[in-house]
C-alpha cells in the first residue's frame, strides 16, 4: 500500500498542529530548565515539536511509564484481596507530536519483546491507540549514529506521520502507516497539496546533506559478529572502567526495558509498583542469599552491551539500540556505547 | 592552567617506585576537547593523562569503586574535590596512607562551552586542602560566603520554598544517578 504525501509551509503545519491539539488528547515536547520532556498540551505555544534531539527525553515513558501501579491489595489475617488499579491514563486515543525518528524506532524495537513470551497488553494498547507524528533532524548531534543501525532512517514506518522539512521552506507531511493515512484523511492539513514532481530530487539532496553530518559511523553487522566472539574479552573492562554505575544511560534510553517490582504497604493495604531498573545496577542481580552472579561492573556493562548488540539481535533480528546517543549525552563521565562496542569489536579474540 | 606534563611525570615515578597500584586522573575523550576520568593500572598509559580547566569531574568518587578499594591509589584533586576527599577520610572510608594525592591550586574549571562554572566563581577554597604534592601557586582561602542563590532561597517563606523544590523535582525521574555520581553517597557499589 502506498501512502499520501502532502506539501505545505510552516504556517500550514502550525495550523495542522493547532487543529490536532484542539481536537485530540495531544502530547508534545515541553521545555523546562532547558530540557524537553513529553507532556500533555492544550496549546501549541506550550510545546515545541521541533525540539533539539540532544535536549529531548525519550517518548518511551508514554508507553512504558517510569513508575506505574500494577495492583492494589488488602492483606489481613482474613486473607488477601486484589483490586485493579485506577484506569490507565495512557491507554486512551491520543496523538504525540515531535517524536524524533530514532525514538520512534525505539518503540518499534521494544514492541518485539513486549509481544513475545509474556504479552504486555498495556504497552500494546498504548501503542495501538496512539498516532505518532515525527520530526526529522536536519543534522546529526555529537553522539548521534542512527544512520549506522539496522533501519532506514529516511523511510522508517515506526511513526504514523512523518514531518520532513525540505528546501525553500517547504514542509512535507508523509503518511507512513495505514493509521497515519486514515488520520490525515480525517484531519487534513490546511492549505496543503500533493507534492510538486521535483520534490523527490530536492528531498534526496537534503537527505544527503543530513547523512554527511554524522561524525560517528559503524558497520553494525561487523560489530554484531565480532562482539558475539568476544564475551571473555578484557576490552569490556578497559572501556567501562570509569563508569560510576549511575544507571542514567538506562533510564533515558529509548530501548532499555529492565524493571523492578516493589510493594508499598501501609497497615493492611498496599500498592505494587513496576518501575525502571538497569542491568548496570549492582543490585540488579543480587540474590536474597547474598550471591551476585554479576559482581563486577564490567560484567554488568558486558550484559548491557551484549544484550543490545548480540542477544536481542539474535532473538528478534534487530539491535536493541537506535543510535540516538542519549546515553552518551547524559553520562556524567562521557561514556559512549558507540565507543564501548567498537572498542570491544576491535579487540583481539584471544585473551 | 595546564599541569598535564607534571602529572604524567609524577604518575610515572609513583609506578616506577612501586608506590601505587592505580592512578586516577583525566584524559581526553578522543573526539573533541572534553575530558573523561581515567583509571590507570598500566604504567604505559600515563602518557594519556591531562589536566586543564576542562578537568571537571570529582575523582574522589572513584575511591568507592572496586578498582581502587583496598589498593594504593594516586589521585588528582582540585580544591573542591579535596574537601570531599577530606570527608571520606574523616568518615573512615579511605585510609590516608594508601593515597598519594596530587593537589591542585585551582583557577576554576569551565563547562562544555568554555564558560567558567558558576560554582568556581563563588569558590572559597580553590587550593587542595589535603595533598602530598601541590601543583600551581596557592591562593589561600577566601572569606566564607553563602552563595547568592542560597541566600535568596533562605529568605523565602516555608510555602514558597516548598513550591520551589516541588517545581525542581517535578523534573526528577528518580534514576538516583545523583546518588551514584556523588562522592559522599558511599554505600557500597
Ligand atoms: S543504548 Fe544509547 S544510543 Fe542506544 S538507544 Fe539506548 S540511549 Fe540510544
Ligand atoms: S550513564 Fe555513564 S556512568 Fe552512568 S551507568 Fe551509564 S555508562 Fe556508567
Amino acid at each position: 500500500m502506498s501512502f499520501s504525501t502532502f506539501v505545505t509551509d510552516k504556517n500550514g503545519l502550525q495550523k495542522l498542529y493547532e487543529a490536532i491539539i484542539s481536537k485530540h488528547e495531544t502530547f508534545a515536547p515541553v521545555e523546562k530548565f532547558g530540557k524537553y520532556d513529553y507532556k500533555k498540551v492544550s496549546s501549541l505555544e506550550e510545546c515545541d515539536p521541533d525540539s533539539p534531539i540532544a535536549m529531548t527525553m525519550s517518548v518511551k515513558p508514554l508507553f512504558f511509564p517510569r513508575s506505574s501501579k500494577i495492583i492494589k491489595y488488602e492483606a489481613t489475617s482474613a486473607g488477601t484481596t486484589i483490586h485493579e488499579t485506577e484506569q490507565d491514563q495512557l491507554a486512551g486515543p491520543r496523538v504525540i507530536l515531535g517524536v524524533k525518528h530514532c525514538d520512534a524506532r525505539g518503540l518499534q524495537v521494544l514492541e518485539a519483546v513486549n509481544k513475545w513470551d509474556y504479552i504486555d497488553s498495556d504497552f500494546l494498547k498504548r501503542r495501538s491507540n496512539t498516532v505518532i507524528f515525527s520530526t526529522r533532524c536536519d543534522k546529526a548531534d555529537t553522539h548521534c549514529f542512527c544512520t549506522s543501525l539496522d533501519y532506514d532512517v529516511e523511510n522508517l514506518d515506526a511513526m504514523d506521520v512523518a514531518i520532513v522539512s525540505g528546501p525553500d521552506g517547504k514542509i512535507y507531511i508523509q503518511a507512513r502507516t495505514e493509521k497515519g493515512e486514515n488520520f490525515l484523511n480525517q484531519n487534513p492539513a490546511p492549505g496543503s497539496q500533493s507534492p510538486a514532481p521535483s520534490a523527490g530530487e530536492e528531498m534526496k539532496k537534503q537527505y544527503e546533506g543530513f547523512m554527511t553530518s554524522f561524525r560517528l559511523k559503524m558497520d553494525y553487522k561487523d560489530v554484531n559478529e565480532k562482539m558475539a566472539k568476544r564475551f571473555d574479552s578484557t576490552a569490556f573492562e578497559e572501556a567501562t572502567r570509569n563508569c560510576v554505575s549511575c544507571n542514567t544511560c538506562a533510564f533515558i534510553c529509548p530501548t532499555c526495558h529492565c524493571f523492578k517490582i516493589s510493594d508499598e504497604k501501609i497497615k493492611d493495604t498496599g500498592v505494587r509498583y513496576k518501575s525502571y531498573d538497569s542491568c548496570n545496577n549492582v543490585y540488579f542481580t543480587l540474590e536474597a542469599g547474598g550471591h551476585n552472579p554479576r559482581p563486577a561492573k564490567y560484567r554488568r556493562w558486558r550484559q548491557r552491551s551484549m544484550h543490545k548488540f548480540v542477544y536481542y539481535k539474535e532473538r528478534f533480528g534487530v539491535n536493541l539500540c537506535v543510535g540516538c546517543g542519549h546515553c552518551a549525552i547524559s553520562c556524567p563521565v562521557n561514556i559512549s556505547i558507540f565507543e564501548v562496542v567498537n572498542h570491544v569489536a576491535a579487540a583481539p579474540t584471544e585473551v | 592552567m595546564d599541569y598535564s606534563k607534571q602529572i604524567q611525570d609524577i604518575a610515572s615515578k609513583l609506578f616506577a617506585d612501586d608506590k601505587i597500584d592505580v592512578f586516577v586522573g583525566y584524559c581526553m575523550n578522543g573526539f573533541d576537547d572534553n575530558q573523561v576520568p581515567v583509571v590507570i593500572t598500566d604504567p604505559k598509559e600515563v602518557q594519556a593523562l591531562v589536566f586543564t580547566e576542562k578537568s571537571v569531574f570529582n575523582l574522589s568518587n572513584y575511591l568507592k569503586a572496586d578498582h581502587t578499594r583496598g589498593k594504593r591509589v594516586g589521585l588528582v584533586v582540585k580544591g573542591c574535590d579535596s574537601r570531599s576527599l577530606n570527608l571520606l577520610l574523616t568518615e573512615n572510608q579511605v585510609k590516608r596512607d594508601k593515597l598519594y594525592i596530587i593537589g591542585i591550586a585551582c583557577e576554576g574549571v569551565v563547562d562544555d562551552r568554555g564558560q567558567k562554572m558558576q560554582n568556581c566563581m563563588e569558590c572559597i577554597v580553590p587550593d587542595a586542602v589535603v595533598f602530598d604534592e601541590m601543583l600551581g601557586t596557592p591562593k589561600g582561602k577566601k572569606d566564607y560566603i553563602v552563595n547568592a542563590d542560597i541566600t535568596e532561597l533562605a529568605a523565602k517563606g516555608l510555602v514558597e520554598r516548598r513550591e520551589y523544590f516541588e517545581e525542581i523535582f517535578d523534573n526528577c525521574i528518580r534514576c538516583n544517578a545523583c546518588r551514584h555520581s556523588c562522592p559522599l553517597c558511599y554505600d557500597r557499589l
